[in-house]
């Protein structure tokens, strides 16, 4: 039966309808792999590995394997049976977007299956630490605050290096890399990261398209930095005019969810705005946590973004904010 | 007549006289509304086929990139971004029940034509006769039918494609104005949904269609379709969106699929 689906993003059509097929990755192919693991070509270089926890951005040159977050512990088996589907190099680099279990659960796993930068330079004192930092294993690159959230956990699991600046550059596989700094928005970690030739940005859960934004307060997340991260993203992100029905422009794998553009972002964003301006128009009126609650700020969004149950509903999604903007306020 | 005189005098820039009044007023009705009806006349005005600026015939296939998770997938009940409902409307598609209407047998009401520009589906594009365009779709397999020229729209009750009117905008200079769009009217249109999950439009809906034709740099021919569409029941402004079809060599991706409630 074609065209078949039944609500899931990751069901697909048959291949025969071009934009959906690049947005999916189908016109690129796709490939089955084990179980829950997808992998969706986004460019000829470039791929995504869903139902690993959280998306997992992959680069692919001559250098190896880049990879833009490792998912969930446990995972990393498949994750690595889905990478040898589409190469046979080495992982030679990891970027961390969060210290979330979802996102950096694999680093270990993965970063020991894969190999330092410049094979056989381990121990040799005129390699700098990028390349000699763990071990002849891949090296783990993650925002400096990322560090110091996983600090109580494995260390086996933590970043080999980090930056502190607002930015970091590299250059592998033929491209410019950049990751950026997006402080105090889901957390205050959060990096995504910029493939300019590729022209694909791995966002990690600074954009989640699935759900209202995760804002963990307690690791120094706020909604201002939410919006000050999405207005970023949209900055660096290529929309396809003039000819918006050809390929070209950039794509933005999110945290979770299916690869979207620059359409999705400003979409998503907008939504953020309008529920955070409804939210502290509450508040300047002196309306209580309670009162928000009932008066539903998120009304018309519920239905794409909204849930009653689970790790991250929309009573807690406007807590966060409400008290994110109260305290600001104060 | 009154008209006709003024007009009589405006062109000659003299009085009317009496004596030949008659005559002339005459000659400018026959001019104005007899003359074509007779025979050698009539010959001469083309067909809307024949007038065509732009030969939309063949295959299309749609291009989905802005809004396919409402397109591409069947959206969540009570997803309706982006289209400016009204509140009677939003509790209508809120109480969405595929399963309803399958039970009623109106499968069918996702594919209406305020709808199926959206819908990812090819199109066959053929000349059912010389003042009617016929445009066929694969998904839900339905038919539209543009009528030109002075074609009245029959007694019965509506449809999901309604009754469309078809006019060709013609563009370019004078007197030649070989260039130019399709411009269609469509209403009595059986009540429907604007999508998948339930948005719902009313039988009072009225979508104004540009169809325009064009070759991208690569060679590819393109339809743009852009649409407006008002409904003072269900929409509380002008709901403007434009669809992008891409011409395709042949009938071998033909793929008709009955309509789905579902998807």
């Amino acid at each position: 039966m074609a065209r078949k689906f039944s609500g899931s993003w990751k069901r697909k059509p048959e291949g025969w309808t071009l934009a959906l097929a690049i947005l999916l990755g189908i016109a690129g192919g796709r490939y089955a792999s084990a179980q829950d693991i997808e992998i969706l070509q986004v460019q000829p270089n470039f791929y995504m590995i869903a139902g690993a926890g959280g998306n997992i951005g992959v680069q692919i040159g001559s250098a190896g394997i880049v990879l833009v977050d490792t998912g969930s512990a446990g995972t990393s088996d498949k994750v690595l049976a889905a990478l040898k589907k589409i190469s046979e190099k080495p992982i030679r680099y990891i970027i961390d977007t969060s210290a979330d279990p979802d996102h950096a659960g694999g680093n270990s796993a993965l970063a020991r299956a894969g190999l330092s930068i410049i094979s056989g330079a381990v121990g040799n004192p005129a390699f700098g630490e990028d390349v000699l930092g763990n071990n002849g294993a891949a090296s783990v690159l993650a925002h400096d605050n990322v560090l110091s959230r996983m600090n109580a956990g494995d260390s086996a699991e933590w970043p080999t290096k980090t930056y502190t600046s607002k930015f970091y550059k590299m250059s592998l596989n033929g491209e410019g890399i950049e990751v950026f700094h997006q402080p105090a928005a889901h957390s205050d970690g959060d990096s995504f990261v910029l493939f300019r030739r590729s022209n694909v940005i791995v966002a990690g859960d600074l954009f989640d398209p699935t759900r209202f934004p995760v804002i963990d307060r307690d690791k120094g997340g706020s909604i201002h930095g939410v919006i000050d991260a999405l207005n970023r993203l949209l900055e660096l992100t290529i929309p396809p005019y003039p000819q918006p029905w050809l390929a070209e422009r950039t794509y933005v794998i999110p945290g979770h969810g299916p690869i979207s553009d620059s359409h999705d972002v400003l979409e998503y964003r907008d939504m953020v705005v309008i529920v955070t301006d409804i939210i502290q128009d509450m508040i300047n009126r002196g309306m209580t946590l309670e009162q928000v609650q009932a008066a539903n700020p998120t009304d018309g969004y519920n239905a794409r973004y909204g849930a009653s149950t689970g790790p991250w509903t929309t009573e807690m999604f406007v807590t966060a904010v409400y008290k994110g903007l109260s305290a600001k306020r104060r | 007549m009154k008209t006709v005189l003024r007009l009589e005098t405006a062109l000659t820039h003299s009085p009317p006289r009496r004596g030949g009044e008659f005559g002339r007023v005459l000659l400018i009705l026959c001019l104005l509304s007899l003359c074509p009806r007779l025979p050698g006349f009539a010959q001469n005005a083309p067909s809307a086929k024949a007038s065509a600026p732009i030969d939309l015939s063949g295959y299309w296939v749609t291009i989905i990139t802005p809004d396919w998770r409402e397109r591409m997938v069947t959206p969540a009940r009570g997803d309706y971004l982006a289209v400016p409902l009204t509140a009677a409307a939003q509790k209508i598609a809120d109480a969405w029940d595929p399963a309803k209407d399958e039970a009623a047998g109106e499968q069918c009401r996702s594919y209406g034509s305020p709808a199926i520009n959206a819908a990812p589906t090819r199109f066959h594009i053929t000349w059912q006769d010389d003042n009617t365009l016929k445009v066929e779709t694969d998904y839900g397999m339905q038919t539209r039918l543009f009528h030109f020229g002075n074609w009245k729209p029959p007694a019965g009750p509506a449809t999901w494609q309604g009754d469309s009117i078809a006019t060709w905008e013609l563009t370019g200079p004078a007197p030649a104005r070989k260039s130019g769009n399709l411009r269609v009217t469509t209403t009595h249109v059986r009540p429907g949904y604007f999508r998948k999950n339930g948005i719902p439009y009313s039988a009072n809906v009225r979508m104004i269609e540009f169809w325009d034709l064009f070759t991208d740099p690569g060679g590819t021919q393109r339809i743009m379709i852009t649409q407006q569409i008002e409904d003072p029941e269900y929409l509380f402004r002008t709901w403007i969106t434009t669809y992008n079809f891409k011409k395709e060599p042949d009938a071998s991706k033909w793929d008709p699929t009955p309509c789905s409630s579902r998807w």
